[in-house]
């Protein structure tokens, strides 16, 4: 029986995931240098040791109020094409799209990391809550209520 | 195809033929320039070369490459044994020939399928010529003709000392290099002759054989130490000319120690071959070492007083960083020779395609790059290259027609200034026909008459960058498909560089290349608005403008609806940096560090007189920017320091940003964004048109007044001895010295005799509130005005002198005075009058002005 693990956090206190895989670290940098003209979800650039990352405001991206930073605010920051590359399932996270730079996601919270059969995982409904459904691949029922998997394709595509 | 796998070795391989080829080329140029009488070394060069190639794709099985340079090197074999003449016919095929090779190292696994026919049959054509220069070789003395060595064999460098080795033994050198033909084949051996040999002491020997190292011992019965085995044969020949052996004196040849001197500055030891990337990674560690330095001297520098030592500690890192940076930097840079050396054949092949007479400058060759910003120029430079050749210079019939020189000199400079790296590009050709440009521009819809009625000759001579434009009449090969300049300007703007270009018609075109030293770290400015920072790269600064609030209504004017900075007599179009980035801002910081929003909704606005603390401070820092021939002005709130910056590209997120070229980590930690002029211009769509009319307006006005002040060679003269008048000289018919006690009197009217007739005169003082002639005065002068008709003299005291004067004079407010204006001229006030307003005074009719017309 094939599992996933995702990295679950919330956003206006609904549960959301991402495949662990992407992740690279969660920390709590949040110095943000604001960038003008850039898409309003872009919330600005962080110095991640030396390295530049553009931090997006997820909620923002999907739809949804901007977030408001707090002690609990955390910053996702997501594995590049690089750093995939020695992955055994690059192939296998990287179908259709790639990530050539280095990108952080605003989160409300961080939750869990939470291993889900994959059987279990449903096709998404048309949309959970605000969020619409071409940004998730599919939702499960955990016991501490509904996880919401985000389609990473579809959250950075906008850079096209 | 190769059946050998080793990567590494392949690459080298290779990279090794691709330096070979390109040592070739300006080699076989030579060989074509020096035609029969061909310097031997350069053909040597040459076949040492090809033969490297040809040994090393052999053992690595390339047929394709085998093959080719084998003819190859048969044919210069021939010419380097005097069997055949060097001829352009053949510097053609050879040519063609390196030009294939590299086709094939291109794509080295594909090499073997792809065609050489041609480039064979051609080298081989010229082949069968032997035969007809053989009659010819009896005439030339025989040259030392060096053998090839053994395929599948060893070499050996031998060092024979003659005494010891030989003679000791009573063996003669030629007994013992007919010796060892018979085990193997002697390749060359230097000295050449016997004679030399024995004058020296001794003689190297290169030396090929099946034989094994310790067989060779057997076989010489020379001591280990004298016997240098090589591995690779191929490169025996080279190494002959490498290794130093004590020469003679009278029979050395010239030709031979140069190329010793050569191959020695070439030598494999000196350098070593380092993967890019690998480099890439110790200047971005370098960068980040200068970050890291930097935020450690930020957050020493307090408590680093009271810790004993630690200054000097923090120092000596902050030297050996900063040498580090350096260094690592330097191993970067390459000669822009690299690029500029392909050149020669480009405009060689091209002028004989046009047929056309040119001749390349070259200065500079030496002028260090960073390596990507040399790879990325190539294209670039090669195009505008080719662009000179192609619309620049012209025929030669044409040349001799305009009374030029028939050969049109293009000049390529590389060189350092102000810290970057300048590249001008110039032909004698034809220039630009702007005209032609702008009606090509309006034909193909880019732009309108209107707009380009309203151009500047620069603006005109830009259109050249506009996308989807060609000026040549018809397409060629060469050039013309239109996708060129345009292209040319963007990738020069994307190195972070800057181009500019002037053209006389007819007299030819310059172009100016900027370039940053390298890509990975720029110097520049740092500016803030609203408490965010932005960094400004240094080369497209031109210089900073503080106007105090007072200022800004004498010096900051509205063309249109923008608002333009009056500098040294040039109009700078304004742009806020918070306006083009669309933040609000807290424009300057009041006494007591509470930013106050400026409410200025224009640049040109003032703030009232009586909110006079906020007025003081409320002044423009202005940032004067190059983006091409362009200058503008930015006005941001606060100037920093200047950085060392290393530049971090934009995520695919922001890339619709076109204000910045990228990002980066300052010293404090903290990310800024480096601001572009070109896409500052481009996002706001900044105009240069109208501040261009204004001041083709102003450069009409100062024409004007040049013209006005032209013909201004004012005669200086008193009357009252304190006072100080001119006139026009053109006013002046005639002047003529005279004692005053010639003067008689009629009535209330005074003449003079003048030739032979009663010449009226009459006094300043009369007409004019001015001073009276003094009295006890024993001389005077007479000005007789043009405007008199010779009807008439003025007397005055004394002539000062005639002087050209473009004074500004200013104007009295009362017409017809007699007085047109007053000036300081050379410290004195002078009054300049108006003859034809003083004559009308004193009565004289206007139709005198006749002589004015003269």
């Amino acid at each position: 029986m094939s599992t996933t693990v995702f990295t679950t956090f919330q956003l206006d206190e609904q549960l959301f995931g991402i495949d662990i895989r992407f992740v690279r670290e969660i920390n709590k940098q949040l110095e943000l240098s604001p960038v003008p003209h850039a898409p309003d979800y872009v919330c600005g650039l962080i110095n991640l040791r030396g390295q530049i990352v553009t931090v997006v405001d997820l909620k923002r991206r999907l739809g949804l109020e901007d977030t408001c930073l707090t002690s609990d605010t955390h910053n996702l920051i997501i594995k590049t094409d690089q750093e995939l590359a020695t992955s055994p399932d690059r192939d296998e996270l990287l179908q259709d799209f790639s990530i050539p730079d280095k990108v952080g996601f605003l989160v409300d919270q961080i939750g869990d990391i939470v291993t889900v059969s994959d059987d279990t995982i449903a096709q998404p409904p048309a949309n959970v809550g605000k969020v619409d459904g071409q940004y998730l691949t599919g939702v499960v029922s955990l016991q501490e209520g509904l996880l919401t998997i985000l389609s990473m394709h579809k959250i950075l595509k906008g850079r096209d | 195809m190769s059946t050998f796998t080793d990567d590494n070795l392949l690459q080298e391989f290779v990279a090794e033929s691709r330096d070979h080829l390109s040592t070739i080329e300006p080699d076989l140029l030579m060989m074509e320039q020096q035609g029969e009488n061909t310097d031997s070394e350069v053909v040597n060069r040459i076949f040492r070369a090809i033969h490297s190639i040809k040994g090393a794709s052999g053992f690595f099985g390339f047929e394709g490459l085998k093959n080719l340079s084998h003819v190859m090197e048969n044919l210069l074999m021939l010419i380097r044994d005097g069997q055949l003449l060097s001829s352009p016919q053949l510097v053609e095929a050879l040519l063609q020939g390196v030009d294939k090779l590299n086709a094939l190292l291109a794509d080295i696994h594909a090499s073997d399928s792809v065609s050489i026919e041609m480039e064979v049959a051609s080298l081989s054509a010229l082949l069968e010529h032997k035969h007809e220069a053989t009659h010819k070789e009896a005439a030339k003395p025989a040259k030392p003709a060096s053998k090839k060595p053994l395929s599948g064999s060893y070499t050996y460098c031998l060092t024979v000392d003659i005494s010891r080795d030989l003679r000791e033994e009573n063996r003669t050198l030629s007994d013992f290099i007919a010796h060892l033909n018979t085990v193997g084949q002697v390749i060359s051996r230097e000295p050449d002759t016997e004679q030399d040999a024995e004058a020296v002491g001794c003689c190297r020997i290169i030396f090929s054989t099946v034989l094994e190292p310790d067989l060779v011992l057997l076989a010489t019965s020379l001591p280990e130490s004298q016997i240098v085995s090589y591995t690779e044969s191929e490169n025996a020949t080279q190494i002959a000319e490498s290794t130093p052996v004590p020469r003679v004196q009278a029979g050395s040849n010239r030709s031979n120690t140069k190329s010793a001197a050569r191959n020695s500055s070439h030598d494999a030891t000196d350098s070593i071959r380092v993967r890019i990337d690998l480099l890439n990674k110790l200047m971005e560690l370098a960068g980040e070492l200068v970050l890291s330095r930097n935020q450690l001297l930020r957050t020493l520098s307090p408590e680093a007083q009271q810790i004993s030592g630690l200054p000097a500690i923090a120092q000596n890192i902050d030297l050996i960083t900063s040498d580090l940076q350096e260094h690592i930097m330097q191993t970067r840079m390459q000669p822009i020779g690299s690029v500029f050396g392909k050149f020669p054949r480009i405009i060689r092949d091209m002028a004989k395609q046009l047929g056309k007479d040119i001749n390349l400058m070259m200065e500079g060759e030496d002028v260090e790059l960073d390596k990507s910003i040399i790879e990325s120029l190539s294209d670039p430079l090669t195009h505008l290259i080719r662009n000179c050749c192609d619309h620049g210079i012209e025929l030669p019939e044409e040349r001799t027609r305009q009374g030029k020189f028939q050969t049109g000199t293009i000049l390529l400079r590389a060189f350092h200034q102000d810290g970057q790296i300048n590249i001008s590009i110039t032909d004698d050709g034809r220039g630009i026909d702007t005209d032609k440009l702008a009606s090509k521009a309006i034909q193909k819809g880019l732009i309108t008459e209107a707009e380009v009625k309203a151009m500047s000759s620069q603006e005109l001579t830009n259109l050249i960058f506009l996308p989807g434009l060609s000026t040549a009449e018809k397409v060629s090969d060469i050039s013309g498909r239109g996708v060129g300049m345009d292209v040319v300007k963007t990738n020069i703007n994307r190195l972070g560089g800057q181009i500019q270009i002037e053209t006389t018609c007819g007299e030819g075109t310059s172009l100016l290349l900027r370039l940053p030293l390298t890509l990975a770290i720029i110097p520049s400015l740092i500016v803030g608005i609203a408490g965010q920072r932005f960094a400004i790269p240094q080369i497209n600064l031109v210089e900073l403008v503080h106007i105090r609030a007072e200022d800004i209504p004498s010096r900051i004017e509205k063309v249109g609806s923008a608002a333009v900075l009056r500098l040294r007599g040039q109009l700078l179009p304004l742009l806020r940096l918070a306006d083009v980035l669309e933040i609000r801002q807290p424009l300057f910081i009041d006494a007591a560090k509470t930013p106050i929003p400026d409410r200025r909704q224009e640049i040109a606005d003032i703030r009232p007189e009586q909110a006079t603390e906020n007025r003081r401070q409320s002044g423009y820092n202005i940032i004067v920017l190059r983006a091409g021939n362009h200058q503008f002005g930015l006005i941001v709130d606060e100037l920093f320091d200047t950085e060392e910056i290393v530049v971090k590209s934009l995520s695919n997120f922001l890339k619709n940003c076109r204000c910045f070229s990228g990002a980066t980590i300052m010293g404090d930690g903290r990310v800024a964004m480096i601001l572009d002029p070109n896409g500052i211009i481009a996002h706001t769509g900044l105009s240069f048109e109208n501040i261009e009319s204004e001041r083709q307006k102003l450069d009409m006005a100062a024409k004007q007044k040049d013209a006005i002040a032209d013909g201004q060679t004012l005669l200086f003269f008193n009357n009252a001895p304190q006072e100080t008048f001119a006139v026009p000289l053109t006013d002046v018919l005639r002047l003529e010295k005279f004692n005053p006690s010639e003067i008689t009197r009629v009535g209330n009217r005074e003449f003079i005799n003048y030739e032979g007739r009663g010449l009226p005169l009459m006094r300043l003082e009369d007409y004019l509130p001015v001073g009276a002639f003094p009295d006890e005065h024993s001389e005077a002068y007479l000005i007789i005005p043009k405007q008199g008709n010779g009807q008439i003299g003025i007397i005055v005291s004394r002539i000062l002198d005639t002087m050209d004067c473009s004074a500004e004079w200013e104007q009295k407010e009362e017409q017809n005075t007699g007085i047109s204006g007053w000036a300081v001229i050379n410290n004195r006030i002078t009054v300049r009058l108006e003859f034809r307003e003083l004559l009308g005074q004193a009565g004289f009719s206007t139709q005198a002005k006749r002589g004015e017309a003269a």
